[in-house]
């Protein structure tokens, strides 16, 4: 009873299939024709009539019965069927039409772009200018001391951003009345240092702190990384703020039904999971913190822009920059292909859904 | 002193070995009193004046319709709620006195929700220890080693180090469950614990209710599951527009009484 009824479906569908794949191979063949076409007229013969028996043909003997059809389904219920086998074959050549298309579109726009360069009239000086290998060897050793200060800046920036930005995300959270009038200063702060151009406060902190007491000198490294510290924390205390409203209530309250202290709760329950759900944006403040804190160069500190900019100074040949630039990126690169990795994973994690 | 008295109240109360059905559960010291409570949002009045006993070792069922306030008397005990007049007893603490230590309370009563909240970013052992560890401040080897009893006396040993994200809803509910008994509460409230699971699943939830009923846990369970309510509860509790409009044996209430809203009620399910 129930295979009657299948029978007639999966005919259609088969049909269907085969329907598409036919509209395929006939327009190959219709290419093919029209190749052909356009050779025999430079011969001047009439070929249309031609033309039609040849696509009539074509049809004929790509088009199996019905009945053929079922069979096959049928016989071959485990192997693979020559439909599913049809469109393997069919999806191979796609994919290996689409990789000669984008190998060729590549080195199109390589070839232009060298080409394009190759042809400019300032080319050669230019060339002398960013890319001297006399002049990036030179400036090498220096950037690379300057490197090191960013480094160590980085790594004090960050503990500082977390501990900071995390007790602005917790007040800005809290609804304790107590702690009120820090909410409101916690969201001023927030909102005017999210404002600021960060080359200003680098200049306010840099130069105004040690304005207040000419009398001793404070190191502007410490001053770039406090104002760096400052900037970013209220980015990464928004973030942070976004990952904890977005802990649904439940847990807490399922926290706090075990016996769990509010406080407890907040830092075994809240902040692990909100750190989780928002670690692709954390990671991407950080990246852009990687390159920033090459901005407290303008303070004096000998960091690896400023030993650039000093290289430069002393031979108007830029290639250094492009030596720190280097280097900027080299520092930044195994991070971001990490952080890719994992938000790729956590994309596809969520994607694959619950399991109620 | 306080947490002594509480230890010593926690041994004697929830895993007793003794056959605790044989008694009448009436004769059992009450666990729970509500007393005349009153809750309201706004204008809204949800509990018009509730008041019932739960003695040790009984098992209370809460049934009623959707919004005749069962979910909010849950509430109101776990203190998620402050009610606005009435008592709550938990043994001889006001519950609803608000110069308590909340948590302390909370410690002493486990709670199972619909929607089993466990914690996502922590294995089930973790989820099962944290309150032991954090709260009770036992070692981690007495904390471990009364979870996994608990695990494998549900067939959840093996998965000890498995995230929730990785079980069955049902898994995960039955593991909501042992991080509620983790610590021997003297009460359980279990709110509508199978109400978010596939069909499938809900009776190895059910089981494992029954089960600790036979040891004799005190359990005060909303549900909508009726022949369930029947079979396992001592006591049916059947709230209405926030009154209580029976409370009796579970064959008083669903098979013999002489309410006609309520025999509309359970018509429902007997049919």
């Amino acid at each position: 009873m129930t295979r009657t009824i299948e029978l007639p479906q999966q005919s259609r569908q088969v049909n269907q299939l085969r329907h598409s794949e036919h509209v395929n191979t006939l327009n190959e063949l219709h290419n093919e024709l029209h190749e052909e076409l356009a050779e025999l007229n430079k011969h001047h013969h009439a070929l249309s009539p031609e033309t039609e028996k040849m696509e009539a043909t074509a049809h004929a003997a790509s088009t199996p019965t019905d009945a053929q059809r079922l069979k096959e389904h049928t016989v071959n219920k485990h192997a693979v069927s020559q439909v599913e086998l049809e469109r393997q074959a069919y999806r191979r050549k796609q994919r290996n039409k689409s990789i000669a298309t984008s190998l060729i579109s590549t080195v199109i726009l390589v070839a232009v772009v060298v080409v394009a360069l190759h042809n400019s009239p300032g080319w050669p000086r230019v060339k002398e200018t960013f890319f001297s290998p006399e002049y990036f060897m030179k400036s090498l050793p220096a950037i690379g001391q300057g490197l090191l200060l960013n480094l160590r800046i980085l790594g004090f920036a960050v503990v500082g951003v977390a501990v900071l930005a995390t007790g602005l995300a917790l007040l800005r959270t809290s609804k304790s009345p107590v702690l009120f009038p820090l909410r409101v200063l916690a969201s001023a702060y927030t909102t005017l240092m999210r404002g600021i151009p960060m080359i200003v406060l680098l200049y306010l902190i840099g130069f105004g702190i040690p304005g207040l007491d000419p009398t001793h000198r404070i190191d502007p490294a410490l001053l770039g990384t406090i104002a760096v510290v400052i900037d970013y924390a209220a980015y990464v205390s928004e973030v942070l703020r976004a990952g904890v409203n977005d802990v649904h209530p439940s847990q807490r309250a399922s926290a706090r039904s075990i016996g769990l202290s509010a406080s407890q709760t907040t830092w075994l329950v809240v902040i692990p999971q909100a750190i989780r759900k928002v670690t692709p944006a954390l990671m991407n403040d950080f990246i852009s913190m990687q390159k920033d804190v090459g901005l407290i160069s303008v303070l004096g500190a000998v960091d690896a822009v400023r030993a650039a900019q000093i290289s430069v100074a002393s031979s108007y040949n830029f290639t250094p920059y492009v030596v720190a630039s280097l280097m900027f990126i080299l520092m930044s690169v195994p991070f971001i292909i990490f952080s890719d990795w994992y938000s790729e994973r956590l994309r596809k994690r969520e994607l694959s859904g619950g399991t109620v | 002193m306080a947490s002594a008295l509480l230890t010593s109240k926690q041994a004697s109360v929830a895993h007793v070995e003794e056959n605790p059905t044989s008694i009448p559960a009436e004769k059992n010291p009450v666990v729970l009193r509500i007393d005349n409570i009153r809750k309201s949002y706004g204008d809204l009045e949800v509990l018009k004046g509730i008041s019932f006993d739960i003695h040790q070792h009984e098992v209370v069922a809460l049934l009623g319709p959707s919004g005749s306030g069962k979910s909010t008397l849950m509430r109101c005990v776990n203190l998620l709620e402050q009610v606005n007049d009435g008592q709550i007893w938990l043994g001889d603490t006001d519950i609803t006195d608000p110069a308590i230590k909340q948590d302390d309370i909370r410690a002493r009563i486990g709670v199972v929700f619909q929607q089993f909240n466990l914690f996502p970013h922590m294995n089930v052992l973790n989820n099962v220890t944290l309150a032991a560890r954090k709260v009770h401040h036992w070692d981690k080897n007495r904390a471990n080693e009364r979870a996994m009893e608990l695990l494998e006396r549900i067939g959840m040993g093996a998965r000890a180090k498995a995230f929730p994200d990785q079980l069955s809803g049902g898994q995960q509910q039955r593991v909501a469950i042992c991080r509620a008994l983790m610590t021997n509460p003297e009460l359980l409230l279990l709110d509508e614990i199978t109400s978010a699971l596939d069909p499938m699943l809900v009776g190895e939830v059910l089981d494992m209710v029954r089960e600790l009923k036979e040891q004799g846990t005190t359990i005060l369970m909303a549900t909508h599951e009726m022949s369930f309510a029947h079979d396992a509860a001592d006591r049916v509790v059947l709230l209405r527009k926030g009154v209580i409009a029976e409370n009796g044996t579970p064959e008083e209430v669903m098979d013999n009484s002489q309410d006609p809203q309520t025999r509309e009620f359970f018509s429902h399910f007997r049919g």
